[in-house]
């Protein structure tokens, strides 16, 4: 008995061993992602939240930045300019998210019952969709130009050119539904997905129940498809708020400031115009807005992991 | 940026001998001189002897060694650089020059950030407005020690060379500005001259407008390719960085305004840089452009049988007008193991007369060298006339004040922008411009 309660009495302490071990060996797996975010996300975070409350300049960007407090963030976020980019950045996100969504929507409902053509379809949306930013940007560029390919075939239907890039605010709308566009094919894999996963009995029992494809679409498809709408809404809206490279290229901000959102004012005050505090600053508050994005899709996420 | 900001109105350190503007003056008169003299000599290529002493070192045609260097000449004018690497290599031919095409716009960042990592090229060739930046950040090596040791040190006006806490950084061997290029086929089918004063510009316009042509193309980019642009038309209204009248702006950004609404000037200008203006005009139906000396050698290349073309100086305003006195400079990386080799590649490119001949043929830059002041390929050429008569009556100090003013330049830029693109009226515009130049030009 003796020998047998001693023997049971060391299974716990070998299995703690055996546990420790385990988690020793996992801990290295983890490691070089632990490396990564240490380096390329946590470090240059500090550095930002560093730089946005000191007085960096050109003189001193190699040296000892004075500590200025909060009174530079604040300074900034009271700027016409910042103003003018936040509000930009509201239309940009906005239309991102709302196109973007609603079209992969449409388009997945489309494509719900596969198909060659559905999976042709897919095939080339997965194409664009992987096609990096810049090189979107770029090709939508030439496509958007007065005497690019949109308005050549406006042309063919005696509409005016629409100056989509360059005339007033309207740029602003045109680089957000390029945006968009970039978001339809992700949000149609999504919905696709979330789609082919629906109950059949219950699409079947609505049927039964006379309902026609707009009332199920309303009443049955959408509330089941609450969970995918939330999770890729916010990711959208993490997409879009940081967006850059798109304004960048099809744009430069302009028409004047037409289209400088929160991101593009940093990029310019830090490498335009070498005032690095600000445009830390600016990057700070579009980073906490990010992050209380991110934060709200966590939540989101594991809520949808309990249910 | 219009509100209290706390970097606004950085405190220059900068400590110059000499004040840039006087250094500028002194260029403008050195090539003024230059081009106005006319006579005819004889041209002597230059390079000395076989070996060249550099700071103490002794380099010859058996140094070897690797010579990065960043330029951002795009395929239209990368010949001309490409010629400078032949014609070093021709007396340093076991150097491996390594040419890296770095955008402009892009190079003082990288520049910049590669500093922060203790690295660089050995040479850059930049002409931009932020080589003060550039500077404070470290990016550069002086090479003052080589320079006062530079047997032709004296050929170069005192306009062309950069220092910085009185020792010399870079040098520039050629000077660029802008000018109104026009395509001659278009002004002889409907009758005009390219106009000489504002006040003309509107009827040329409107007449090449009347006979289904384009009647100019220019920079709108609200970057400082846009504030270069924009200089000649606020300064002629009598606007500068130390003084920008509201008025003078209103009139200048109504004018293009004007351009823009009547589609003199296409709207989907704001996204054309220099470059991007030079192709628009070469397509053939575009009356006049604002561009720069360098698109001689481009233009003789891409027009070629397809339309005549001529230059002529700018138009002319009510008061004195300026016209940004640019071009390349040679600068050292702080950060090169090879700063003999760099400077040897200064001497013989864009320091020589050699060099300063590609410049010329391939890219009509305007040698600075007073020896070249002669030489026929400056006097005689037409299209570099109207150019050298502008660097004489209306050169200005490029970058403005040093550097001091890139803030309130970036401010011009966006809404000069912005009055061709719609975003804001003239009057709007003018308002923004005034006061956020008066808030970020703090010399």
């Amino acid at each position: 008995m003796r020998t047998a309660a001693g023997a049971r009495a060391t299974f716990p302490a070998v299995s703690r061993s055996r546990a420790r071990l385990r988690v020793r060996g996992e801990g290295i797996f983890l490691l070089p992602a632990a490396v990564y975010l240490l380096t390329l996300a946590l470090y240059p975070f500090v550095e930002l939240v560093r730089m946005s409350v000191s007085q960096v300049t050109s003189d001193n960007i190699f040296r000892d930045w004075p500590f200025i407090g909060i009174n530079g963030v604040q300074a900034v976020a009271t700027t016409a300019d910042f103003h003018e980019a936040a509000v930009n950045s509201l239309m940009y996100v906005a239309l991102v998210v709302g196109v973007g969504l609603a079209g992969g929507l449409a388009a997945a409902l489309t494509l719900w019952r596969g198909g060659r053509v559905a999976g042709f379809t897919l095939a080339l949306m997965v194409f664009s969709w992987a096609l990096p930013g810049l090189i979107n940007g770029v090709a939508w560029r030439f496509l958007l130009d007065p005497r690019g390919m949109v308005d050549s075939i406006l042309g063919l239907f005696h509409i005016a050119p629409v100056y989509w890039l360059v005339d007033g605010h309207l740029p602003l709308i045109s680089v957000a539904l390029v945006n968009a566009w970039t978001v339809v094919p992700f949000a149609t894999l999504v919905f696709r997905a979330a789609l082919l996963d629906l109950p059949p009995e219950i699409l079947a029992a609505a049927e039964v129940d006379g309902a026609r494809p707009r009332q199920v679409l309303r009443h049955v498809v959408l509330p089941l498809l609450r969970p995918s709408i939330l999770v890729l809404g916010v990711l959208a809206l993490v997409y879009a708020f940081k967006s850059f490279d798109f304004i960048y290229v099809m744009t430069f901000g302009g028409p004047g400031t037409a289209s400088t959102t929160l991101p593009f004012l940093s990029y310019r005050l830090a490498f335009e115009i070498y005032r690095y505090s600000q445009g830390a600053s600016v990057a700070l508050i579009t980073v906490a807005i990010v992050l209380l994005l991110a934060l709200l899709y966590m939540r989101q996420v594991r809520r949808e992991e309990r249910a | 940026m219009s509100a209290a900001e706390p970097d606004a109105g950085l405190p220059l350190t900068l400590d110059r001998s000499v004040s840039r503007r006087e250094l500028l003056k002194g260029a403008a008169a050195g090539v003024g001189t230059l081009a106005l003299s006319g006579g005819l000599t004889s041209f002597i290529a230059a390079c000395g002897g076989n070996q060249t002493t550099t700071s103490g070192t002794t380099i010859g045609p058996n140094t070897t060694g690797t010579l990065t260097v960043w330029h951002y000449s795009s395929q239209q004018d990368v010949k001309t650089v490409q010629d400078y690497t032949a014609l070093f290599t021709k007396k340093y031919p076991k150097v491996d020059v390594k040419l890296v095409y770095v955008e402009f716009s892009e190079t003082p960042k990288r520049a910049i950030a590669a500093a922060a990592a203790k690295q660089g090229p050995d040479v850059f060739i930049y002409g931009g407005n932020e080589v003060n930046a550039m500077y404070k950040a470290g990016v550069f090596k002086s090479v003052d020690s080589y320079w006062q040791s530079f047997a032709e040190k004296g050929q170069f006006p005192d306009g062309v060379i950069t220092k910085f806490n009185n020792k010399v950084y870079g040098v520039k061997g050629y000077v660029n500005l802008t000018g109104l290029w026009y395509n001659k086929n278009i002004l002889d089918a409907v009758g005009v001259q390219p106009p000489k004063t504002f006040d003309e510009v509107a009827t040329v316009f409107a007449k090449v407008a009347a006979a289904g042509k384009v009647p100019i193309a220019l920079t709108g980019q609200p970057t400082d390719q846009g504030d270069w642009t924009a200089f000649p038309w606020l300064t002629g209204y009598g606007f500068s960085y130390k003084n920008p009248d509201q008025t003078a702006i209103e009139q200048a950004l109504t004018l293009v305004n004007e351009w823009a609404r009547k589609g003199y000037l296409p709207k989907e200008s704001v996204q054309w840089g220099q470059a991007e203006t030079f192709n628009r005009w070469v397509v053939g139906d575009v009356a006049f452009m604002e561009n720069g000396n360098w698109n001689i050698g481009p233009a003789s290349r891409t027009v070629g049988s397809k339309f005549t073309y001529g230059t002529a100086p700018l138009p002319t305003g009510p008061k004195s007008q300026g016209i940004f006195l640019g071009g390349e400079a040679l600068w050292i990386g702080a950060f090169t193991k090879v700063a003999d080799l760099a400077w040897a590649y200064m001497q013989e490119t864009l320091l020589s007369k050699d060099g300063l001949l590609i410049t010329l043929q391939e890219s009509g830059g305007i040698p600075a060298r007073h020896d070249m002041a002669n030489l026929t390929q400056v006097t005689s050429n037409p299209l570099l006339a109207a150019y050298t008569s502008e660097v004489k009556d209306h050169g200005a100090e490029y970058p403005p004040e040093g550097g001091a003013a890139i803030a309130a330049q970036s401010v011009i830029a966006q809404n000069w922008s912005a009055v061709i693109g719609g975003q804001k009226t003239p009057a709007q515009a003018a308002k923004d411009a005034s006061d956020g130049v008066k808030a970020n030009y703090k010399p």
